[in-house]
């Protein structure tokens, strides 16, 4: 009876915490291993922003945006995906764990699966990652001229964050659940995930009509650096929509969070083990 | 020799096995090449010249070409076979086989990229000539770019093989794999042609054998070699040969004087 209360009061929240904090104090049994992974980590991810500066090497504007302005839009986009990655990034080992069997092992304890996957190898050298997009943040942060005051900027930024996180992760979840139904997709959720990082890394405006309507209204990466950057640069939106999107980040992350935990439920229940 | 040409073509039926992939990875393939190709139209209309000898088809031919070699080449290094075998230890069986180990793998390496033109190179191609106004190559440069995508996966295999030895010392190469890819998507020019980055940088990276796999072969295919296509074929060759033979030196150092792990 005693255990069956010290049970209940495990709940997912505080078994993701355990996990996490037994891949932390792993990490710091090498410190000088972890530190070199994480910076590392920075430095490599870092060269995305190579491709970024090199178009302005090239022009002064893209689609009436300045090399400032995108670096801004890149730092916000950035820091929310590799958020994101920490966060979800360990689902990409799905399709493995359901040819291989260990997802049935998951299955079988008395605790959530997502929870346990997301804390299964939560990879810490991926704070690096942050680092770069926090870096690149900074940079555009400081280079561009900025509409709102200090501390709205501020607000904006952290909303900003928060709804990107919750769009990528939601994107991400989504696209991984085909998994489900067919075991060989990984490479088609990473067009999702890492090409919706990539997509959301330019100005909306320099893709066709398709692309744009897809990025407002299907899968709403609109929403994650691109609606909050043109409110902190004090920009009207090109295509129509009000200043007030730039804040709707958050909300639309929780509607497409809540779809995609659907969707993820959906697959779990029709997957059917591979009997590896 | 007939036993390394028997192993591409068992290699080759290997690969040709594993078909739910491949449609997968087309759509991939065809994502990033839609997104890239949107930025560098963005980029070639707003400056409205050439850039680096490339108009906008020709940007958008590098794109679509990219996305087709990154499996061909293995950018991504998704088959680490060997690496995982002189982790596990299991790279003494292959030594024990009266045949070369790098003739060994790079006998698998040519039936895998094979397999690789006909189902990961030709669909997207496809795709970006048909739908996105990638261009062909001039009739005249086929040979060549043929030449060039065989060289290129010369020199894919020599940057791998190296990569994965490192395990023999380095226990598990996997940190160093990684660190490696990187460095060789933005080498490749996959994050952006090398022609788009300014001279200070593009010069030192086409000298580096990263721009061998993708770039060079890229620019026969454009018809836009430097400094002229012989040299352009001919710096390929020089990194093939470079590469494989230091490959043999440190085959010949690992398998005298490293201990292999067991388990």
């Amino acid at each position: 009876m005693a255990e069956a209360t010290a049970d209940r009061r495990l709940g997912p929240g505080r078994v993701y915490a355990r996990l996490v904090g037994a891949e932390v104090r792993s990490a710091m049994e090498y410190p000088a291993s972890f530190a070199l992974g994480v910076v590392s980590s920075l430095l490599l991810t870092g060269l995305s922003l190579v491709g970024v500066a090199a178009v302005f090497t090239n022009v002064d504007e893209l689609s009436g945006w300045t090399a400032e302005e995108v670096v801004l839009l890149y730092g916000l986009a950035s820091t929310g995906f590799y958020l994101t990655d920490l966060l979800v990034g360990q689902l990409d080992e799905l399709g493995l764990m359901i040819r291989t069997g260990t997802l049935d092992v998951l299955l079988l304890r008395p605790r959530r699966v997502l929870p346990q996957i997301l804390a299964g190898d939560v990879d810490l050298r991926s704070l690096g990652k942050v680092a770069q997009g926090l870096v690149a943040l900074a940079i555009g942060l400081s280079l561009a001229d900025l509409a709102p005051s200090p501390a709205a900027v501020a607000l904006r930024v952290l909303v900003a964050l928060v709804g990107a996180t919750a769009i990528y992760a939601a994107v991400w979840i989504a696209s991984i659940s085909i998994c489900f139904w067919l075991v060989d997709s990984r490479e088609v959720s990473a067009a999702f995930t890492y090409g919706g990082r990539d997509m959301s890394s330019y100005p909306l405006g320099i893709y066709g009509q398709a692309l744009r309507e897809v990025a407002r209204f299907v899968i709403p990466l609109a929403f994650a650096a691109y609606y909050p950057t043109l409110g902190l640069v004090g920009r009207a939106d090109p295509l129509g929509g009000s200043p007030a999107l730039a804040w709707a980040g958050p909300l639309v992350g929780a509607v497409a969070l809540a779809v995609a935990l659907a969707v993820w439920r959906t697959g779990l229940r029709a997957y059917r083990s591979t009997g590896a | 020799m007939r036993v390394y040409v028997e192993v591409a073509r068992r290699s080759f039926r290997r690969f040709a096995t594993y078909r739910g992939a491949t449609g997968a990875a087309l759509f991939t393939n065809t994502f990033f090449g839609i997104v890239l190709t949107a930025v560098v139209v963005a980029v070639s209309r707003e400056r409205g010249s050439a850039i680096g000898g490339l108009d906008e088809a020709g940007l958008v031919t590098q794109v679509w070409l990219g996305q087709g070699m990154i499996a061909v080449v293995d950018v991504f290094v998704r088959h680490p076979e060997l690496m995982e075998r002189i982790r596990s230890g299991d790279v003494v069986v292959d030594l024990f086989r009266p045949v070369d180990l790098q003739a060994w793998w790079a006998a698998v390496d040519g039936g895998r990229a094979a397999y690789e033109v006909l189902v990961r190179f030709l669909p997207p191609v496809t795709i970006g000539v048909v739908l996105f106004g990638a261009r062909l190559p001039a009739g005249r440069d086929v040979p060549a770019v043929v030449a060039a995508l065989v060289l290129a996966v010369a020199v894919s295999f020599g940057i791998r093989f190296l990569a994965y030895c490192s395990g023999f010392w380095l226990l598990d190469a996997k940190g160093a794999v990684r660190m490696l890819m990187t460095v060789w998507i933005v080498g490749a020019g996959m994050t952006i042609p090398l022609p788009l980055l300014p001279d200070a940088v593009e010069v030192p990276l086409r000298a580096l054998p990263f721009a061998s796999t993708i770039q060079l072969v890229s620019d026969v295919w454009t018809g836009t070699a430097r400094p002229s296509l012989p040299g352009s074929l001919g710096l390929q060759a020089a990194w093939a040969v470079a590469l494989i033979g230091a490959g043999r030196v440190v085959q010949a150092r690992a398998t005298r004087k490293v201990v292999v792990q067991g388990g």
